[in-house]
């Protein structure tokens, strides 16, 4: 997040503002609906970038039916990235390594996410489009205009679904220790317990 | 409630070790035991004690002042991931800068402080009832229980006295003064299987009033443990014995009071700090003023100001301990409630002035004195985070408790132990750790 990158708020709006049809059911494995891959290669060749090859093509509109919320919001980062500050920044760092590191953010980070942030949240509501606008920017290097390295970071893991799913995880987790051991010390209190030999 | 067998209280009990038990609790003069307590020691266990003994014997405590003792780094590395209070400190945050804890952490929620890896079924617990602070319960292992010997004998070498095994005969005696409490009869596996007697000096625990001075005089104890009120128990009862020392912890004991058990019982007598939470922390020989030599390998001990700053040596304030030997309780930087000041001699840091819980003794309605730790057993069925128990110089009693309970149970408990004397109940104000017992009067005679 080196990169000062478009304003956050301008993002916030795009999102706010999808068009139906980009919130179509997307095309997946034995089911046509909003092309994924589709919009992607046309985006790479908006850039002089090589499009989508078969397998590529394969990845998105031939996924699993339960993918189609990742697909979902695939469909929705490809919305953001024909903002105009961010298509201004793609253009000027058009190489194939930008062309990688989206396919990989695609596939990796954005698909994790998606068991934990829908695409009605990220267009809805005003946290899921800080989170989707926010991770978009820091898979590309860029961090919010206006905003120091350090407060970027602090927004990013504020409005993060899955740190907050972790943070839920770890206290239902120490929750039930807590539980298991009051038990087990009550059980304990009601048995003898072992010699100790002077007094405390 | 689940019961233990003989087995699991003692898993390597011989046919002499029975023989021993049998003679403890079958004798005339016995006391009425009523309860059984095993070291539930296997010969794994037993093995990891002897690996702490060798520890205890090859690593004094160690460190110049300023400076750490090299266990604590890779402890702290260890310790902090594992605990859901330390979790979020980096394991390399320099020990000045975590966070000081106290009694009151551990009874508002103690598995925070119970690392999260350990299994549960090994735990044993044990109940404490300071004159100061909170009521709380500790997790023990059987093993971690048995370290105690390693560290008295460390304590008792002080004195030159050694604690050998000792088959066939009673190795460790505790005394207690209380008008109730657990008295027990058993075997110490890592004494050679020698005899361990926790007995109850008040009459009421006697079916004859000559019974505890017979049965002491029989059993003939090599080492009697107690606080300084079961030991003026002790010294009035007078029994013909000569064990080879006296270990006096959990409260103040007097110099004078320690002079006159040595003089009475021929033996040293060495004066132990030690708490529940910690286990064994120091001792020196209570006849000197010398200083009171730290007895735990892994046991850091700071002297820290009201805002948990570590103090210069020679400059008196709480006890801070970080370390330990209970798997189930490690501590960081935990805040005794104790005081006294750190001094060096060369490497070997060493107590001073030590201020240890003093005993408080209540007056009973029809005058006569009555153990405060007796209060704290009677009060025990009560869930009460904080309370305070104040008698007034005319006898009379107020009794502050969080949260307010004015029941008429809790006056009865209170009238069980003290008699029919005036008392108020009141809420305690809202604050951190109180003094539970204050004699505002001379108090009577112990």
């Amino acid at each position: 997040m080196k990169i000062s990158g478009p304003p956050l708020e301008a993002l916030l709006r795009r999102l706010a503002d999808t068009p139906a049809e980009w919130l179509h059911p997307p095309s997946t494995a034995g089911f046509e609906g909003l092309s994924v891959a589709a919009l992607l290669s046309d985006y790479f060749d908006s850039l002089g970038l090589a499009p989508l090859s078969e397998p590529e093509v394969a990845r998105f509109d031939a996924a699993k039916p339960k993918q189609s919320g990742w697909l979902s919001l695939s469909a929705l980062i490809l919305w953001l990235l024909h903002d105009a500050h961010l298509q201004a920044h793609c253009d000027e760092k058009a190489t194939p390594e930008l062309r990688r590191v989206l396919l990989n953010w695609l596939s990796g980070p954005l698909q994790q996410r998606a068991a934990h942030l829908n695409a009605e949240s990220a267009v809805r509501t005003a946290q899921g489009r800080e989170e989707l606008s926010r991770q978009l920017l820091a898979g590309l290097g860029l961090r919010p205009d206006g905003e120091t390295q350090a407060q970027a970071q602090a927004r990013l893991q504020a409005c993060d679904s899955i740190e907050r799913a972790r943070l839920v995880e770890a206290a239902n987790a120490a929750n039930e220790r807590a539980r298991k051991l009051r038990e087990a010390m009550a059980r304990k209190a009601a048995q003898e317990a072992a010699m100790k030999y002077n007094r405390e | 409630m689940n019961e233990l067998t003989d087995k699991d209280r003692h898993p390597l009990l011989s046919p002499q070790g029975r023989t021993l038990l049998q003679s403890m609790t079958e004798h005339p003069a016995a006391p009425r035991f009523n309860a059984q307590c095993g070291d539930r020691l296997d010969g794994e266990g037993l093995a990891q004690v002897a690996g702490f003994e060798q520890q205890v014997a090859s690593s004094p405590p160690s460190w110049r002042h300023g400076a750490q003792p090299p266990w604590l780094a890779p402890w702290l590395r260890e310790t902090l991931p594992r605990v859901r209070a330390w979790r979020d400190w980096a394991q390399d945050t320099p020990l000045a800068r975590l966070p000081t804890m106290c009694r009151s952490d551990l009874s508002t929620d103690i598995s925070a402080y119970v690392p999260e890896d350990l299994p549960l079924e090994n735990l044993v617990v044990h109940n404490t009832f300071g004159t100061t602070g909170d009521r709380l319960v500790v997790p023990w292992t059987p093993q971690a229980c048995t370290m105690y010997l390693p560290l008295m004998r460390r304590a008792l070498a002080l004195v030159d006295v050694a604690l050998p095994e000792l088959p066939g005969r009673v190795g460790v005696l505790m005394v207690c003064w209380q008008r109730e409490t657990v008295v027990v009869a058993s075997v110490a596996s890592y004494l050679g299987e020698a005899g361990f007697l926790k007995i109850n000096l008040h009459p009421a625990s006697w079916r004859q009033a000559d019974d505890a001075k017979e049965y002491l005089q029989w059993s003939k104890p090599y080492l009697i443990t107690g606080d300084p009120l079961s030991f003026a128990a002790l010294l009035k009862l007078a029994p013909q014995i000569r064990p080879a020392a006296l270990l006096s912890s959990s409260m103040h004991l007097s110099p004078a009071l320690a002079a006159d058990l040595r003089e009475q019982f021929g033996c040293p007598v060495l004066d132990m700090y030690s708490c529940n939470e910690t286990g064994p922390i120091a001792a020196r020989d209570a006849s000197s003023d010398s200083p009171w030599a730290l007895l735990q390998p892994q046991l850091l001990v700071e002297i820290v100001d009201q805002r948990g700053r570590a103090l210069p040596p020679g400059e008196r304030g709480e006890i801070c301990v970080t370390g330990g030997f209970n798997p189930y309780l490690p501590l960081l930087r935990y805040r005794t409630g104790d005081h006294a000041a750190l001094r060096w001699q060369g490497s070997t840091p060493t107590l001073v002035d030590l201020q240890g819980r003093q005993p408080v003794l209540f007056a009973h309605a029809d005058g006569r004195a009555v153990n405060n730790i007796d209060i704290s057993v009677a009060l025990k069925p009560f869930p009460l985070a904080r309370f305070r128990l104040t008698q007034r110089a005319d006898k009379t009693l107020v009794l502050e408790t969080d949260p307010l309970i004015d029941s008429a149970e809790l006056r009865g408990a209170v009238r069980s132990v003290l008699g029919e004397l005036p008392l108020q109940i009141a809420q305690l104000p809202e604050g951190g750790k109180v003094v539970q017992y204050v004699q505002e009067g001379p108090g009577p005679r112990a």
